[in-house]
């Protein structure tokens, strides 16, 4: 519990240090989110392909560090304002990423 | 320090709230109820807290929301469900996103909805 509540803590705020790094122009910002969520899904793969449940890290750091209610925000804007193969594109560019460096980790760790 | 201490403190309460609903909720059941109701709320919350303080919405939106959905779960269903059935694995995939970006839309619209009325 205390570990779920660390790891939340601390994986909200290096995702929130990606998003200084960028400019808050809306496609930097979907730079970032689409990098945190590669990056958490590369590590979880790693994690769970060597067999660690670590709550800390699984369900508090990487779980509070990638994000979906975001990347889903952004695409509904493109999709609003009639970008429709931004939003699109960044959506598909995101599951496609996430799953790839997912199975990478898990292989490469297993 | 105050943005980034909202952040952390929003993303603890998201993460305990999304380990809570994990225990509570049998299966893979729990990943869909965090991001398709996150999802709802972080659209609503994008119209509702675009007036208020930089450090509410970083609370609200950047940290509890944030954090109460999750991406690096639905990769790893993902890939698990892709190990038994190609088919299974881009339905899941195909409807959670859909699901989840309507929410979003319907959490926008209902938002915009009570700030014009």
């Amino acid at each position: 519990m205390i570990g779920i509540a660390m790891g939340g803590f601390l994986g909200a705020v290096t995702r929130y240090l990606f998003y200084l790094l960028v400019e808050s122009r809306s496609w930097q910002a979907k730079a970032a989110t689409w990098l945190v969520n590669s990056i958490g899904s590369l590590v979880l793969g790693a994690f769970v392909g060597s067999g660690s449940l670590s709550a800390f890290w699984i369900t508090g750091f990487l779980g509070a560090f990638t994000t979906f209610s975001t990347m889903a925000l952004d695409a509904v804007k493109d999709f609003e304002d009639g970008n429709w193969l931004q939003g699109g594109s960044y959506i598909l560019a995101t599951l496609a990423s996430g799953l790839l460096l997912f199975g990478l980790g898990y292989v490469l760790m297993q | 320090m105050k943005r980034i201490l909202a952040v952390g403190v929003g993303g603890m309460a998201g993460a305990l709230l999304r380990a809570g609903i994990y225990m509570a909720v049998a299966g893979g059941l729990g990943l869909w109820l965090v991001n398709i109701a996150g999802s709802f709320l972080i659209g609503v919350a994008a119209v509702r807290l675009a007036r208020k303080s930089a450090e509410l919405r970083l609370l609200v939106s950047t940290g509890l929301l944030g954090s109460f959905t999750t991406f690096s779960a639905f990769s790893a269903d993902w890939f698990h469900y892709l190990e038994s059935s190609v088919w299974v694995g881009l339905a899941f995939a195909g409807s959670m996103t859909v699901a989840c970006i309507a929410s979003a839309a319907t959490g926008l619209w209902i938002g915009r909805r009570g700030v014009a009325s």
